[in-house]
């Protein structure tokens, strides 16, 4: 017997039951608590300065005439003052919105979920309007790819670790809560929101993998569950588009988390034929 | 495992179901962690509601991948971190205070019932430093390896290994009489 199997043993007899009914009134407030977020849910949490003119035509007109007199003044403090910027920051987040098929890949960690992998993996979103991919990878093996097209409502998950799939049609009320799904700490239009919204201060440029880039930062944790918080996104010269995004939060309990955006393709064609996952002729089903 | 990438896909896309069926199959080991870091049954009650209202809410945020039952886990033990945080800040009570599981002490309508065993475990529990119980419990209840509770408690590996150590010898020694019929078993 190893020294702790006696520990092992008297864990598992230490046992717990639940009161039926006490269980009916925990899963009540539970499963009220799961409508009513996705009630509210309708989109990226940050607050959208797209979606916010886009909310009534008054203040429509008066956001977009605040940005446009803000950009002529120059009161936006990422614009640079010399007149050598190539990046119309207040065009990113429309940009960005408006993009009809986007490829990125996210790292990060968190420092407290065990199951947090990610300094030795990573993830490969693909995302238009109506299909959202996700390959997850881990020691630069893919092991989870889930897949969803909107317009046909077909659904697919892969666990190539276990070579098993399960292939389903969506339902309504599945279409739909698929579309408001948005974290916003993985998608780079909540994360573009969140810096761009936010006091900010210009970066010097930069070259990111061979694309000259302008970059802002932003540590204004106003709003945000966090006693720290750092946001920085660098933007292609050229194109107008996000090259990198990178943020780092330290929460009121001390959790780190970060989180990185790069490898981005805006503009991809993702059709479901180039998109679809094909399954191995090996995997079975669920 | 791959059921519960499946039950975590489907709660991603809304499915009650899914929700109901999670749980109904991790319910039990959250009370039972929870009443072993705790002590107290009230609080830990509390803290195991507080962490299913807000995994119902995070289908956003939840990975199809990983451990479930060690992702819910780590939620009841950094929940249960934060309190103790913040009744310090309030230099409120401790809640190292309350080891007692005396039924005066309890709700009108209690929702977990222990066993004798987990009485005399949270007890001997309660008698060791906060930071020994969470990797022991973590570590023997959660099969949480040292690795990953050296990030959740943001110590080295060798550290959360002592703690485990002379956490193990002291519970031993408060359970002895009792892990002489475990082992007689």
């Amino acid at each position: 017997m190893k020294p702790t199997d006696d520990i092992r043993q008297f864990f598992r007899r230490a046992a717990v039951d639940t009161n039926p009914s006490m269980d009916e009134s925990v899963l009540e407030t539970m499963l009220t608590a799961h409508d009513k977020k996705t009630e509210n849910h309708s989109g990226p949490a940050f607050p959208s300065l797209r979606s916010i003119t886009m909310k009534n035509p008054i203040t429509k007109l008066a956001i977009a005439a605040a940005i446009i007199a803000a950009v002529v003044l120059g009161l936006f403090e990422f614009i640079d003052t010399n007149g050598t910027s190539g990046v119309v920051w207040a065009e990113i987040i429309q940009k960005v919105e408006t993009c009809p098929g986007a490829i990125w890949r996210i790292q990060g960690t968190g420092s407290r979920d065990p199951n947090d992998d990610w300094p030795s993996g990573y993830e490969i979103t693909w995302r238009s309007e109506a299909i959202r991919r996700t390959d997850r990878y881990r020691d630069g093996r893919i092991y989870r790819t889930i897949y969803y097209d909107l317009d046909t409502r077909s659904s697919i998950m892969v666990a190539h670790n276990a070579k098993k799939y399960l292939a389903e049609t969506m339902t309504d009320r599945q279409v739909q809560r698929a579309r408001a799904d948005e974290d916003r700490w993985s998608s780079p239009q909540g994360l573009v929101d969140c810096c761009l919204a936010r006091k900010h201060h210009a970066l010097d440029q930069k070259t990111i993998e061979g694309v000259l880039c302008e970059g802002i930062e932003t540590t204004d944790t106003s709003g945000l569950p966090f006693k720290s918080f750092t946001g920085r996104l660098w933007v292609s010269v050229e194109t107008g588009y996000p090259v990198l995004v990178e943020i780092e939060a330290i929460d009121h309990g001390d959790a780190r988390r970060t989180t990185t955006l790069d490898q981005f393709q805006w503009n991809a064609d993702l059709s479901a034929e180039n998109v679809e996952p094909e399954i191995p002729a090996d995997y079975q089903p669920l | 495992m791959i059921e519960d990438t499946v039950l975590i896909w489907k709660f991603k896309l809304g499915e009650k179901d899914a929700l109901r069926r999670i749980y109904a199959k991790y319910k039990n080991d959250l009370l039972k962690l929870a009443v072993a870091l705790l002590g107290d049954v009230n609080t830990a009650e509390d803290v195991v509601q507080d962490v299913f209202v807000t995994f119902a809410q995070s289908a956003e945020r939840i990975r199809p991948a990983g451990n479930l039952r060690k992702y819910l886990l780590t939620c009841v033990a950094n929940r249960i971190r934060n309190l103790r945080r913040d009744g310090k800040r309030r230099e409120t009570e401790s809640l190292d205070a309350a080891t007692g599981l005396s039924s005066d002490s309890r709700r009108p309508e209690q929702w977990a019932m222990l066993t004798e065993a987990l009485q005399q475990l949270s007890g001997a529990m309660a008698q060791i430093p906060y930071e020994q119980r969470e990797v022991v419990a973590l570590y023997v209840e959660g099969n949480i390896t040292f690795r990953q509770i050296a990030k959740i408690q943001n110590v080295s590996i060798n550290t959360v290994q002592g703690r485990y150590r002379y956490g193990i010898i002291r519970l031993r020694s408060m359970l002895n009489g009792e892990l002489r019929h475990e082992t007689d078993r």
